[in-house]
């Protein structure tokens, strides 16, 4: 479980990211941030595992508040997946996966062994894992992030934009796969997105945030689609463009789907 | 060519001499270079000063320089260390641009990659940012072995050995073959002490060397992007 | 500590300041014997590194004779020349020549080539001719690291016209020689600390206009401005 208890944050140059933000993320769910850049998601993210500290307020872990834990020991508890991967391009696939397990003292047989298995775990050949990271198309090497950020079996998992430089068959892929991946192991992500498909489609719980990480709205998609808590989060989610706001025609004794614009879209069964 | 057939015994010594006095200043520079051109990176508020008052080193005058360290320290002007003070000034100062430079391309992706995997602040610098910094490292250097393996023949005015003495000795003797093998002798030293700096660049960074064989197309630098286009 | 009195006291002897062999003679000499290299440098690679770094054709050349030139001791090249061409300035001058012109080469080059192509390409597609985009788009642009190979250039024979002194009667570097003959340390001194002065204050200045001319290409209006208040 992860807590945000009126959090802050205000950069040196006097740029204020977060303003008393709070929240509990339960165990074994899933939690996407969702809102614009400037919205302050990224600096939320890496407060739990203290790439950034609060100026304010705390973040506690399983009831702990990690500003006593060493930062270092803790982000080897805690699986970080980021935007292009962050693989370090200096070392092969299966070193990058088997190097936070390396710094907690694993051998570094047993490290690359279990690595291997991770690596099918997340639709990788382990052939790939001789190669160097240059060496993997995009979506490949988001998979490696994945794998990497499991390698020490951390319950919590953060991943701040993991799927946003791929192209948009790739990004679906990688969603249905972490989607399968948490059927499986049931960690608690924290994720972070601008794609508010993509917040939709992961997230138990989606939090909509504004500037300053205001908390616009949150709730499960279905809620906030259903009843967006004002303009901004009406606009944000696109709750009044065409694509969203469906309506039913029956046809052949059939109930079609249709846009506002008269597109048939899908079939309700 | 007389001359040489008559004198090549003298040269091996003279390179020996050469080499003697080079390595300890590229080494030196190297040891002190880095770390000043990581904190240049690292604290821009230091960053500038320390790259300008690097820029005014390099701008001295090499037997200038030579003779304020002869005079100001009192060593001997057969001492090694006259010349070894000198050439890492001119190593440290042509190095650490480029040091700064090789930190400053390090992804800042992958640097916040390793801190998020609980890479701690030393772990950080030895296994991510000083192995990635290596390929710009090299590249500085390279050149800055070639200048030294140059530089040193400076010394011969002064009475340093070295191969800068067939140039002083032929001059005054007027035996331009002495001269000409000094030349050459030099720049050819200075070739293959850079092959050596290159080869061992490329033994300590197998993933690029992997990424020239393979011919796959790199990340795009400015450069070739130019030469592409 | 004292040979640095000794050296002070060299630098005010009037009689230093006197005659063919005088601080002010020699300082003369120097700095016309580096405005004739550069000079002439300059009229040799500046069209060439701008024409590499236009077409883009033979930057394997400029970076190899960059390269190489560098491994080539000045000092070699100096001795060399004097022994082809005896005393006088030619052989001196000829040699600084070629060490000058792999920087102000590498420089002319490198500004130019470092443009976006884009730029160029757009000028192209309103109707520029060549000569005009390079002389209107081109050299504007690349004008600060121009200017950074001509410092470069610049220092080099300030610093390499000292060792010149070796095999001609010219210039600052004739008191360090003079000196080390007649291990006069005071002379040595005195002369070493003439020639990093005028080595730092020619980097200073040529840093100073540098970075004025990088701040009209990246930021004309602050310049406009600028000048608009003298």
């Amino acid at each position: 479980m992860i807590e945000f208890q009126r959090v802050s944050k205000v950069y040196d140059g006097g740029t204020t990211a977060v303003a008393d933000f709070s929240l509990v993320v339960e165990s074994h769910r899933t939690v996407v941030l969702v809102g614009s850049s400037g919205s302050g998601k990224t600096t939320l993210l890496r407060m739990v595992n203290r790439m950034v500290d609060p100026t304010s307020g705390q973040v506690l872990i399983d009831g702990e508040d990690i500003s006593r834990s060493r930062a270092v020991a803790l982000r080897r508890s805690i699986g970080y997946v980021m935007q292009q991967g962050g693989l370090l391009p200096h070392r092969s696939v299966l070193d990058n996966v088997a190097t936070v397990p390396m710094l907690n003292g694993v051998s570094r047989k047993q490290a690359r062994t279990a690595a291997l298995g991770l690596l099918e775990r997340v639709g990788l050949s382990p052939e790939l894992g001789k190669r160097y990271p240059f060496e993997l198309s995009g979506g490949q090497q988001q998979r490696v992030g994945v794998a990497r950020a499991l390698a020490a079996d951390p319950n919590i998992l953060l991943m701040d934009e993991p799927f946003g430089a791929v192209d948009p068959i790739v990004r679906r892929e990688l969603q249905d796969e972490l989607l399968r991946l948490q059927a499986e192991l049931g960690k608690t992500i924290l994720f972070v997105t601008h794609d508010v498909d993509e917040a939709f489609r992961l997230a138990d719980e989606v939090v909509v945030l504004r500037e300053h990480a205001v908390v616009a709205q949150r709730g499960q998609a279905s809620e906030i689609l259903a009843a967006p808590a004002d303009d901004f989060v009406r606009t944000f989610v696109g709750a009044n463009q065409e694509g969203r706001t469906l309506t039913t025609h029956q046809v052949g004794g059939r109930t079609v789907a249709v846009d506002q614009a008269g597109r048939p879209v899908g079939i309700l069964s | 060519m007389k001359w040489l057939r008559n004198n090549w015994q003298e040269i091996p010594g003279l390179v020996a001499n050469h080499v003697t006095l080079s390595i300890p200043a590229i080494v030196f520079s190297v040891i002190i270079a880095v770390p000043i051109g990581r904190l240049a990176h690292k604290r821009r508020l230091i960053g500038g000063p320390v790259l300008g008052i690097a820029s005014l080193l390099y701008a001295i005058p090499s037997l200038p320089l030579i003779i304020a360290i002869l005079v100001l320290t009192g060593l001997s002007a057969r001492s090694m260390w006259t010349m070894t003070i000198a050439l890492t000034v001119y190593g440290v100062a042509l190095l650490v641009r480029t040091s700064a430079d090789a930190f400053a391309a390090v992804d800042k992706n992958v640097h916040d990659a390793a801190v998020a995997m609980g890479h701690s602040g030393m772990s950080v610098f030895w296994r991510v940012d000083l192995p990635l910094a290596v390929p710009v490292l090299v590249s500085g250097i390279r050149v800055m072995t070639v200048s030294t393996v140059s530089l040193v023949t400076v010394g011969a005015l002064v009475g340093q050995s070295g191969l800068g003495w067939l140039l002083t000795n032929g001059f005054q003797r007027g035996i331009a073959a002495e001269v000409a093998t000094g030349v050459i002798a030099t720049a050819l030293l200075a070739v293959i002490l850079d092959g050596l700096v290159m080869v061992a660049g490329r033994l300590l960074t197998p993933w690029t060397v992997r990424r020239h064989r393979r011919g796959k197309p790199a990340r795009v630098t400015r450069r070739s992007r130019g030469a592409l286009a | 500590m004292n040979y640095i009195s000794a050296a002070f006291g060299w630098l005010a002897n009037s009689a230093e300041w006197r005659g063919s062999t005088g601080i002010p003679t020699r300082l003369a000499q120097h700095l016309i014997t580096t405005g004739i290299v550069v000079g002439l440098a300059l009229v040799i690679s500046l069209p060439i590194g701008i024409l590499v770094g236009h077409t883009h054709r033979g930057a394997g050349v400029v970076g190899a004779v960059a390269g190489a030139a560098r491994a080539i001791p000045t000092l070699g090249l100096l001795t060399l020349f004097g022994l082809m061409w005896g005393i006088g300035l030619k052989a001196p001058i000829l040699a600084l020549v070629i060490l000058a012109i792999p920087s102000a080469l590498a420089g002319a080059y490198a500004g130019i080539q470092a443009i976006d192509p884009a730029v160029s390409d757009a000028a192209r597609a309103i109707g520029m001719s060549e000569l005009r985009i390079i002389l209107q788009v081109e050299i504007p642009l690349g004008a600060p690291v121009i200017i950074g190979g001509i410092r470069a250039a610049t220092l080099q024979v300030v610093a390499t016209a000292t060792l010149a002194a070796y095999i001609a009667d010219n210039g600052l570097g004739r008191y360090l020689f003079h000196g080390l003959e007649a291990h006069n340390y005071a002379e040595m001194l005195g002369g070493a600390m003439l020639v990093i002065a005028l080595a730092l204050i020619l980097e200073v200045v040529l840093a100073a206009i540098q970075r004025w001319v990088k701040l009209r290409v990246t930021n004309p209006r602050s310049s406009r401005r600028q000048q608009l208040h003298i």
